[in-house]
C-alpha cells in the first residue's frame, strides 16, 4: 500500500511535519481527548437519529456499548 | 470526565504513590506523530506486588479495578483496567514485570508538563519499537501506520542506534527496515 503522506506535495508535507512537530505535548494530548470527545458527540447525535424513543441515560448506555466495540 | 481530565488523574495518583509510569501505545504515538483518535489510554507501570494494595486503596473511590487484575498485570503480562466508574473510560495498565526491554524503554521516558500536572511519555524511538512489538503480535495496519508516523513526524531527530540495537533483540530488524525506508522516502 503507497503511503498516504507520499501522495501530498513535497512542500506540503514539509509544512504539515513542521507543524505536527512544533505542536506542544499538551497541545497533542488535548487534540487526542478531542477527537475522542468528538467521536462520542457524533456517535450520540447517530443513536438520537436512529431511536429518537431513548430517554438521554439509554442514548448514553448505548454510546458506551457501542463505543466498547 | 475527558480523556485528558482522567489521564491526569491517574498520573497524579501514581505520582502520590511514587510508581513510575508512562504513556505507551497509540497517546505516544500521537505524542511524537500524528494525534488521532483512540478508544483507552495505555500506561506502562513499574507496579511491584507491594504496591497492589495501595494502588487499588489510592484509586477505588473513582475507578473499578481489582488485585487480582493488577497481580495478573504483574505476572502474566496482561492489561489491568482501571475504569472511571462515572465517565466509563478506560485506562489499561501494562506492568514492566521482568520484560527487559519494557524496563530499558522505561528507563528513557521523557516528562512534559501539561495542566500543571507531571506527564511522563515513551521517547518516540519507544513508541516506534512498541508498535512494531505489537505488529509482530497482531499483524494490523494501524500498528504500522502509529509507528510510522512516529518515524517520519521525527525524522532526523530519531535516535537510530537505539532503535537499531532493540529491533535486534526483539526480532524487529526487518519490520523497522522497511518502516525507517518509507519514513525517508515521506519525508525527502
Amino acid at each position: 500500500m503507497k503511503y498516504a503522506d507520499t501522495l501530498m506535495p513535497p512542500e506540503v508535507r514539509r509544512l504539515y511535519y513542521h507543524r505536527l512537530r512544533e505542536m506542544t505535548v499538551e497541545e497533542k494530548i488535548r487534540m487526542v481527548s478531542d477527537l475522542h470527545e468528538t467521536a462520542k458527540a457524533l456517535l450520540r447525535a447517530g443513536v438520537k437519529l436512529q431511536h429518537p424513543h431513548l430517554s438521554d441515560d439509554e442514548v448514553e448506555e448505548e454510546v458506551r456499548r457501542r463505543m466498547r466495540r | 470526565m475527558t480523556q485528558q481530565e482522567i489521564l491526569l488523574d491517574v498520573a497524579r495518583r501514581l505520582e502520590g504513590l511514587n510508581i513510575e509510569w508512562m504513556l505507551v501505545g497509540s497517546w505516544a504515538c500521537s505524542t511524537w506523530g500524528r494525534p488521532r483518535f483512540t478508544h483507552d489510554v495505555d500506561m506502562l507501570v513499574a507496579l511491584r506486588a507491594e504496591d497492589i494494595g495501595r494502588l487499588v486503596s489510592a484509586v477505588q473511590d473513582d475507578y473499578h479495578t481489582t488485585p487480582e487484575m493488577l497481580a495478573d498485570a504483574l505476572f502474566r503480562g496482561t492489561p489491568a483496567n482501571l475504569i472511571h466508574m462515572q465517565a466509563a473510560e478506560k485506562v489499561d495498565v501494562w506492568v514492566v514485570g521482568d520484560d527487559e526491554y519494557a524496563a530499558a524503554s522505561l528507563a528513557r521516558r521523557r516528562r512534559a508538563t501539561v495542566s500543571g500536572a507531571c506527564v511522563w511519555i515513551s521517547s518516540p524511538e519507544d513508541a516506534i519499537l512498541a508498535k512494531l512489538r505489537w505488529l509482530q503480535m497482531a499483524d494490523t495496519r494501524q500498528h504500522y501506520d502509529d509507528a510510522l508516523g512516529v518515524a517520519t513526524v521525527q525524522w532526523g531527530n530519531l535516535d537510530l542506534a537505539y532503535l537499531r540495537e532493540w529491533a535486534d533483540k526483539l526480532s524487529l530488524t526487518e519490520n523497522l527496515g522497511q518502516l525507517l525506508r518509507e519514513a525517508e522516502q515521506a519525508t525527502s
